[in-house]
């Protein structure tokens, strides 16, 4: 129920609130209780119950202001404003509650970067410390753990912040979806020196019109982890290839790499939690990305042979 | 090592001076900046081949101080490093011509690593690429 005004004659004030109420009311609303209105010239609250059929029992409360218009010869008619306080009131409170939560978000990612920043200083300084070392020394040993236990502190961290990421990232996305192509591209674009470095080539096949319907920030999620898995599999170089298309609104994307590649009795649970085949693996990765999936009516596959690579197929139903 | 100049701008003490003392063995001559003041000074005199950006900088974010440092020399190559992993900003970054970006904490030896290749391999920024190839501004990219 929204804002009005709308004039009257002194007589008629109280008839007139109660019958526009329940003109208005009455289609959506039945009215349980109404309590007697008197009126005078100013502001008033006025509480009246009603039972919101799609919703339970609301009372609702309106600020109603009357205003007199009168002339010289005397009184002409009101003017009667009226808004609906419990609708605003609800409003004000979903807009606190989002934004002290975006607050928090922001007050938990400083902390998260003023603590990284001395992380990284360590870090940094311990290997310019181990090069000096050789390599049966025990230091050598020490400051190889001490850098696991920093980045192990640092993906709890980021492990953290991600939980807030959930709870905020805006889930409205523009009519047409988020692009597949778009998104591969940016992650791609992101990794470039990665893949440089590494001696990687790629190849993207994307269709363009591939558009489905999920949060930017998790589709980014799932395709940092599943390309992030390619690379370092790929320690010696080699191809990645990352296809997608279309095919009965369904969106079928395929990311295959050249790397080491999973033992035949691993794929089976490599989706489980705290599973990795990685040294510093968080086994939380995949398990993740699979779960995301999911979520959104996907689902996910892959299939490994040791020592020639991976592919993972992933599939999503289409933005219609 | 030929355009071995860097410019590492970061306000957190310790890492400014881990950074310029790894950089320092690797053969580069490293200059170190906490705020955008000191940094276009050190530009100016120096003419740096490659800054190292920190996003967060008092008072500045690092693509603002980029576009500045372009102006005293067009054809300096940009490196990001940030803490917070701010997606956004990284691809913002990536089309404005960053030809990386790390997050801290980063291995200091990758990071050298692929510092010294940009320097050698003469790897333009990707602007200056699109510049060259177009004769005309970036293509916008399309979202």
């Amino acid at each position: 129920m929204g804002d009005g005004r709308w004039p009257t004659s002194a007589k008629n004030i109280v008839r007139s609130i109660k019958h526009y109420y329940d003109y208005l009311i009455k289609n959506t609303y039945t009215i349980e209780r109404d309590s007697p209105l008197y009126v005078k010239e100013g502001s008033h609250r006025i509480l009246i119950d009603y039972q919101d059929k799609e919703k339970d029992n609301h009372i609702h409360a309106f600020d109603v202001n009357f205003s007199v218009i009168e002339d010289s010869k005397g009184l002409l008619g009101c003017l009667v404003t009226y808004e609906d306080v419990i609708e605003l009131e609800e409003m004000r409170n979903k807009k606190a509650q989002y934004e002290s939560l975006l607050a928090e978000k922001e007050l938990a990612a400083s902390y998260v970067h003023e603590i990284k920043n001395p992380i990284f200083s360590i870090r940094g300084f311990l290997q310019i410390l181990q090069q000096s070392f050789n390599e049966d020394d025990k230091r050598k040993e020490y400051t190889d753990i001490i850098i696991n236990e920093l980045d192990r502190m640092n993906n709890l961290l980021n492990e953290f912040l991600s939980k807030y990421r959930e709870h905020t990232s805006t889930k409205v996305q523009n009519d047409k979806g988020v692009s597949i192509k778009l998104a591969i591209e940016e992650i791609i674009a992101f990794f470039q020196y990665s893949l440089e470095l590494k001696g990687i080539n790629y190849k993207l096949d994307l269709d363009d019109e591939l558009f489905v319907s999920i949060d930017r920030d998790q589709l980014m999620q799932i395709f940092i982890n599943l390309i992030q898995n390619s690379i370092e599999a790929m320690k010696e170089g080699g191809h990645l290839t990352i296809k997608a298309y279309g095919k009965d609104d369904r969106i079928y994307i395929e990311i295959k790499d050249e790397g080491v590649g999973i033992k035949q009795d691993q794929v089976d649970k490599i989706f489980k939690p705290f599973f990795s085949t990685k040294e510093k693996g968080t086994g939380l990765g995949l398990y993740i990305t699979k779960r995301i999936v999911d979520n959104y009516g996907g689902s996910m596959s892959l299939k490994s042979t040791e020592g020639k690579g991976t592919t993972c197929y992933l599939e999503f139903p289409m933005k219609s | 090592m030929q355009n071995n100049k860097v410019l590492i701008v970061d306000d957190q003490y310790w890492i400014k001076i881990m950074l310029k003392e790894v950089l320092t063995n690797s053969g580069f001559t490293a200059f170190v900046a906490s705020n955008h003041v000191e940094a276009l000074e050190i530009a100016k005199n120096e003419q740096p081949d490659i800054v190292v950006l920190d996003v967060n900088l008092p008072g500045i974010d690092g693509l603002s101080l980029l576009s500045s440092l372009k102006k005293v020399k067009p054809s300096i190559r940009a490196v990001f490093i940030s803490a917070s992993s701010d997606t956004d900003y990284v691809s913002r970054a990536m089309t404005e011509g960053a030809l990386g970006f790390f997050f801290k904490p980063f291995d200091i030896f990758e990071f050298t690593t692929f510092l010294v290749k940009i320097s050698t391999s003469g790897m333009a920024s990707r602007g200056e690429g699109k510049w060259e190839m177009d004769g005309g501004p970036p293509a916008q990219k399309t979202s």
